[in-house]
C-alpha cells in the first residue's frame, strides 16, 4: 500500500465556515456567457475547448485518411490526382502530429491538472487561453489549405531540396512552414504552463513522491516540448528564410547541406513520438490502478522509466536517416539508443500487467479498460517493430515501405490514441452530467481494435513485399491489390467506430457535474467534488490515492475544512507550494476572464499567415497590435502585495505577493530562458556541422574576418548593458516614490543591447560577407538575427517596465515585472557573448 | 499550529540535478562519442582510427565508472544536497531514482561504445 509519511490529526479549518463563503467563490469562478464566452479562462472551459478542437482535427486528418485509403483501395485508381494525394497525406501526417496529438495531450494537462492537483486553475490561466485559440484559428486557416489548392505537398517532414522555392514553388510550403511554427510557440506556451503548475500548484503535501503518475508524465512532456520544440522552430526560420531571401542553409551549392534540415527536423520528431506517448501513458498509470482497485505496482520504477524515456528519445533522431549515407559508427550510437529506450518503455507495460495481475479477478472490464487492453496489445507490437527498425540492417530493407507506416501507426494509435479514447470514457464523468455509454462504447472499442488491426496489419507484409510509403498508386502486376483493400476496409471499420463515439458524445455528454463525483471509485483528487472554484478547499495531502487513504477527505474538502476555503483577496486564487515537499509558500492572485488574451491569438495568427502569403505591411500592423494586446494583458498580472497576508488554515498565514526565485512568474521566465536555450544550442550545433560539411565556404585568412576591436567593443556593450539592469534594480524607490534613475538605467541598457546588435551586423558587412552566397555568411547574420529577436523583446520589457514605474506600479516591492526583464536581459547578454566567442573565434582557430 | 513568518524555501534545481545524474552522463557521452566521431573523421580522414578509438574508449569507460560510483556510492553526490528542509522520505525517494536512472544509463552507454569494437572507424557500409 502506498507509504503515508504525515497524517495530520486536525484539520487546516473549523466547521461552521461563515455563511456567504461559498457564494463569493461561485461569484469570482463564474463562467461567462453569451458572446464574452471568448472571455473564459477556467480551466475546464479552456480544457474542453482544446479537446474538442484537438478532436475534430482528428476527425478531419481521418478523413483525409479515408480518401487515401480509397484512392488505393485498388491498383491503378485515379479517383485523386498524384498532386492532390501528396497534399492528401502531407496534411494527414501534419495535422495528426501538430494539430491533433500534442494539443490532445495539452488539452489533457489544462483540464485534468488543476482538478487532480486541487488546485484552483493553472498558474496563468489566460496564457492556456491565449494558447487554444492561437492554435484554434492557427490551426483552421491551416487545415483549411486543402480546400484551396494550396496545401504543402513535401510530407509532414517537409524534407529540402525538395521544399525549397526551385522545387516547390508557390505558398504551399510556406503555409506549412509559417503555421506550423506558430502553433509550434502556442505548444511552447502551454508547456510553460504546465511545468509552472505541476511544481507549484500542488496541495499541501503532495510532495514529488505522491505526485499522480499523470503529473510526472506532463511534466517530462513539458520539459520535452522545452527542448525539442526549438530545434524545429530554427529549421522553420532557416527553411522559410532560405525560401524568401535565398540564404543556403540546405542548398549544396551555397555550401548548406539538405541534411542539416533532416538533423534538425528529426531532433524534434523523434522525441515527439515520446511527447505524444509518455502523458498517454501517464493516463494508462492513473485508469490501471483504478480499475484494478490497487495501487499502482512500482510507482518508482515507473517515474524513472518516464524521465528515462524522455532523455533516450533525444538519441535516436539519426535513427530517421539512416539511409542517408552516415558512417556506420555514427549510425551504432543511434541504434544502441533506439534499442535502449525500449528499456523504459517495458518498464511501463510490465507495471501496468502487474498491477492488472495484483488484482487477482477484481479488474473491472469496462470501456476504459478494454481501451487500455486494446493500447497494450497494439503498443507492445509497435515497440516490437520499433526495434526491428532499430537495427540498422533491417531498416535498410524496410526503409519507405509500408512496413514503417505500420509500425508507425501501432506505436501511435496504440500508444496514444486508445490511451485518449480510454480517457474520454474515464474522465467524462468529471466534467459531464451523465458518464458516456457502455454499450456505444464497447461498440467504439471493438470496431476500432478490429479496424485497426485490418487496416495496419497487412501493411507489414505489403512493406516486406516492396510497397513503397506515400505513393499514389500501385500496378496491378505487384500483387499488392488485395492486400489493400483489406487496408481500406480496415480504414472504414475503425471510421465506424469513431462515428460510433460521436453519437454517444451527442446523446450523453453534457458539460456540468455528475451527480456521482467519484464514479469510478478512484483514488486521485480530481474524484473530489468540484464546482467552477475546483474544490471547496484545498485538502492536505498524505499519500498517493488520498481518497482511498485518507477516511471522508471528500466531505471535509466540500465543507471547507481544509485550506482556503474562502476568497481572502476578493479575486481569482490559488495556493502555491514549494517544488519538492509542497509546502505552502503563498497565495497567487490570478487573472480572470479578458479579452486582451483573445486578441493577442487572433493578431498573432493574423500576422504569421499575412507573412506567409507575403502581404507585408498588414502582416506588421498585425504583428503591433499583438505585442499592444500582450502589453496590456500582462500589465494587470502583477496585482502587489497589498491584500496579504491572508490566513489559509492550519495557522498559515500566507503573503499575496513575492519576487524573486520563489515567485511562479520567475519559474516562467526561467521556463523561457531554457526554451531560448534549446533554440540556440541548435543554431550551434547547425553552425558546426554546416562547418563540416563544406569548410571551403568558411574563411580561409582571418583578414577576411572583422578585425577583434568589433568583438570586444560588442561585448563591452553588452555587458554594461546587463550592468545598468543590475544597478536598476538597485536604485528602486520605496513605495509610493518615483526615481528617474531607474527608467533611465533600464532604457540605457536596452539600448545599449541594440546598438551592440547592430554593431554585430555591420561590421560582418563591412567585411563583404554576404548571407545570400554561402552557407557561412548565412549562420553569421542568423547569429545576429537570433540575438536580435531576444534583445527586442527585452526592448519591449523595458519600455513596460518604465511604464509602469511612472504609474506608480515598480517599486522597490512590487518588482516582479523588472526582475523577469533583467533574467531575460542577462540571458541575452550570455547568449551574445557564447555567439561573439564562435563567430569572431572559431574561424580563427580552423 | 505552523505560522509561516516567512516564505518556505527549498531549493530545487540542486535535488532536480543531483536526480538526474545519470541521465545527464549518457548525454554527455553520447554528445562528444557522436560530436568526437564526426569531426575527426571529417578532418583527418584517413589518420581517424586511432583517434577516434582512444576517444571513445576513454569516454566510455569514464562514463561508465561515473555511473557505477552513482550506483554503488550514491553519498558521494548525496553530501551536495545540503538543504535541511527535506523529508526522509522525499530524501530517499530521490536517492531510488538517481541510482535507477544511473542503471538504465548504464545500458546506453555501454551499447553506444563497444559499438566501436564491431564496425569499421569512419566508413559508411553502405
Amino acid at each position: 500500500m502506498t507509504e503515508i509519511t504525515e497524517q495530520k490529526k486536525a484539520l487546516p479549518n473549523t466547521l461552521p465556515r461563515p455563511a456567504g463563503e461559498e457564494e463569493q467563490l461561485l461569484h469570482i469562478w463564474a463562467q461567462p456567457t453569451g458572446w464574452r464566452w471568448f472571455t473564459a479562462v477556467n480551466n475546464t472551459t479552456i480544457g474542453l475547448l482544446y479537446i474538442g478542437a484537438a478532436f475534430t482535427f482528428f476527425v478531419l486528418a481521418g478523413l483525409v485518411a479515408l480518401v487515401m485509403r480509397t484512392q488505393l483501395a485498388v491498383p491503378e485508381n485515379h479517383l485523386v490526382s498524384q498532386d492532390l494525394y501528396n497534399q492528401l497525406f502531407t496534411m494527414h501526417g501534419t495535422t495528426m502530429m501538430f494539430l491533433f496529438a500534442v494539443p490532445a495531450m495539452e488539452a489533457l494537462g489544462v483540464l485534468l491538472l488543476p482538478q487532480m492537483l486541487a488546485a484552483r486553475d493553472l498558474p496563468f490561466p489566460r496564457l492556456s487561453a491565449f494558447s487554444v485559440w492561437a492554435y484554434i484559428i492557427g490551426g483552421s486557416v491551416f487545415f483549411s489549405t486543402i480546400f484551396y489548392d494550396l496545401a504543402p505537398k513535401g510530407g509532414w517532414f517537409m524534407y529540402t531540396p525538395l521544399t525549397l522555392t526551385e522545387y516547390s514553388p508557390g505558398n504551399n510550403a510556406d503555409f506549412w512552414l509559417l503555421g506550423i511554427g506558430f502553433i509550434e510557440i502556442s505548444a511552447i506556451a502551454g508547456a510553460i504552463e504546465i511545468i509552472v503548475g505541476i511544481l507549484r500548484t500542488r496541495p499541501p503535501g503532495m510532495s514529488l513522491d505522491k505526485l499522480p503518475i499523470f503529473g510526472w508524465s506532463m511534466l517530462v512532456f513539458a520539459g520535452m516540448i522545452v527542448v525539442a520544440f526549438p530545434a524545429v522552430i530554427l529549421a522553420t526560420m532557416f527553411l522559410e528564410i532560405e525560401r524568401s531571401f535565398g540564404w543556403p542553409f540546405f542548398t549544396a551549392a551555397g555550401g548548406g547541406d539538405p541534411l542539416l534540415w533532416q538533423h534538425l527536423f528529426w531532433f524534434f520528431g523523434h522525441p515527439e513520438v515520446y511527447i505524444i506517448f509518455l502523458p498517454a501513458a501517464g493516463l494508462v498509470s492513473m485508469i490501471v490502478p483504478t480499475m484494478a482497485r490497487t495501487p499502482l505496482v512500482g510507482y518508482k520504477l515507473i517515474v524513472v522509466a518516464l524521465i528515462a524515456t524522455g532523455f533516450f528519445s533525444f538519441g535516436l533522431w539519426v535513427h530517421h536517416m539512416f539511409a542517408t549515407g552516415i558512417p556506420s559508427l555514427s549510425l551504432a550510437f543511434f541504434s544502441a539508443t533506439s534499442m535502449a529506450v525500449a528499456v523504459p518503455s517495458g518498464i511501463q507495460v510490465f507495471a501496468w500487467i502487474a498491477t492488472i495481475a495484483s488484482a487477482k479477478g477484481r479488474f473491472q472490464l469496462n470501456t476504459p479498460s478494454l481501451f487500455v487492453l486494446g493500447m497494450l496489445f497494439i503498443f507492445t507490437v509497435g515497440g516490437l517493430t520499433g526495434v526491428m527498425v532499430a537495427m540498422v540492417p533491417f531498416d535498410w530493407q524496410a526503409h519507405d515501405t509500408h512496413f514503417v507506416v505500420a509500425h508507425l501507426h501501432y506505436v501511435l494509435v496504440g500508444g496514444m490514441v486508445f490511451p485518449l479514447f480510454a480517457t474520454f470514457y474515464y474522465w467524462a464523468p468529471m466534467v459531464s452530467t451523465q458518464m458516456l455509454s457502455e454499450r456505444l462504447g464497447k461498440w467504439t472499442f471493438w470496431l476500432m481494435f478490429i479496424g485497426f488491426n485490418v487496416t495496419f496489419f497487412h501493411m507489414h507484409i505489403t512493406g516486406l513485399i516492396g510497397m513503397p510509403r506515400r505513393v499514389w498508386t500501385y500496378s496491378e502486376a505487384s500483387g499488392l491489390g488485395p492486400y489493400n483493400f483489406a487496408s481500406t476496409v480496415g480504414a472504414y471499420i475503425i471510421a465506424a467506430g469513431v462515428l460510433v463515439f460521436i453519437i454517444d458524445v451527442m446523446r450523453n455528454f453534457r458539460v456540468g457535474r455528475h451527480g456521482m463525483s467519484n464514479p469510478w471509485r478512484a483514488g486521485t483528487l480530481e474524484w473530489l467534488p468540484t464546482d467552477v472554484y475546483s474544490t471547496r478547499s484545498i485538502p492536505h495531502v498524505t499519500s498517493r490515492e488520498p481518497l482511498w487513504d485518507q477516511a471522508n477527505l471528500a466531505e471535509q474538502v466540500e465543507s471547507g475544512e481544509h485550506y482556503l476555503p474562502n476568497a481572502p483577496t476578493g479575486g481569482r486564487e490559488t495556493i502555491v507550494t514549494s517544488a519538492i515537499e509542497a509546502k505552502p509558500q503563498y497565495i497567487i492572485q490570478m487573472l480572470g476572464p479578458g479579452w486582451m488574451h483573445f486578441f493577442a491569438a487572433v493578431f498573432t495568427a493574423a500576422c504569421f499567415l499575412l507573412l506567409t502569403i507575403k502581404v507585408v505591411v498588414p502582416a506588421l500592423v498585425c504583428g503591433v497590435l499583438a505585442i499592444v494586446c500582450f502589453l496590456v494583458w500582462a500589465w494587470d498580472l502583477d496585482k502587489g502585495p497589498a491584500k496579504g497576508p491572508i490566513d489559509i488554515g492550519a495557522g498559515f498565514r500566507l503573503p499575496v505577493y513575492v519576487t524573486g526565485p520563489v515567485g511562479h512568474g520567475w519559474w516562467a521566465m526561467v521556463v523561457l530562458m531554457l526554451v531560448a536555450g534549446s533554440l540556440y544550442f541548435a543554431y550551434l550545433f547547425s553552425y558546426l556541422y554546416t562547418w563540416t560539411v563544406s569548410p571551403g565556404v568558411w574563411p580561409s585568412d582571418a583578414a577576411n574576418l572583422p578585425s577583434l576591436q568589433w568583438p570586444a567593443v560588442i561585448a563591452l556593450l553588452f555587458i554594461a548593458g546587463a550592468a545598468f539592469f543590475a544597478v536598476a534594480k538597485a536604485t528602486l524607490p520605496e513605495p509610493g516614490e518615483k526615481s528617474l534613475l531607474t527608467p533611465l538605467l533600464v532604457l540605457l541598457g536596452a539600448l545599449l543591447s541594440v546598438f551592440a546588435v547592430y554593431l554585430e551586423i555591420r561590421c560582418q558587412w563591412q567585411t563583404g560577407l554576404n548571407p545570400v552566397k554561402s552557407s557561412y555568411g548565412a549562420l553569421v547574420y542568423m547569429a545576429g538575427i537570433l540575438d536580435g529577436q531576444l534583445v527586442f523583446a527585452v526592448l519591449m520589457m523595458s519600455l513596460f517596465v518604465i511604464a509602469r514605474h511612472f504609474t506608480g506600479k515598480l517599486d522597490r516591492v512590487r518588482l516582479a515585472s523588472l526582475e523577469n526583464t533583467n533574467l531575460l536581459a542577462y540571458y541575452t547578454v550570455a547568449q551574445a557573448l557564447i555567439g561573439l566567442l564562435v563567430i569572431h573565434g572559431f574561424p580563427r582557430m580552423i | 499550529m505552523a505560522t509561516s513568518k516567512q516564505v518556505f524555501s527549498e531549493k530545487f534545481i540542486g535535488i532536480a540535478l543531483l536526480s538526474l545524474a545519470g541521465p545527464f552522463i549518457w548525454v554527455v557521452h553520447f554528445a562528444v562519442v557522436y560530436g568526437v566521431h564526426h569531426i575527426v573523421c571529417v578532418t583527418l580522414k584517413n589518420n581517424a582510427d586511432f583517434w577516434v578509438h582512444i576517444a571513445i574508449i576513454v569516454i566510455t569507460v569514464a562514463a561508465l565508472l561515473a555511473l557505477l560510483a552513482l550506483i554503488i556510492k550514491p553519498d558521494i553526490l548525496q553530501r551536495l544536497d545540503r538543504d535541511q528542509v527535506r523529508q526522509e522520505t522525499t530524501k530517499e525517494f530521490f536517492a531510488g531514482i538517481m541510482r535507477l536512472l544511473a542503471l538504465l544509463s548504464v545500458f546506453g552507454v555501454l551499447w553506444s561504445g563497444i559499438a566501436l569494437f564491431f564496425l569499421p572507424t569512419c566508413a559508411s557500409v553502405t
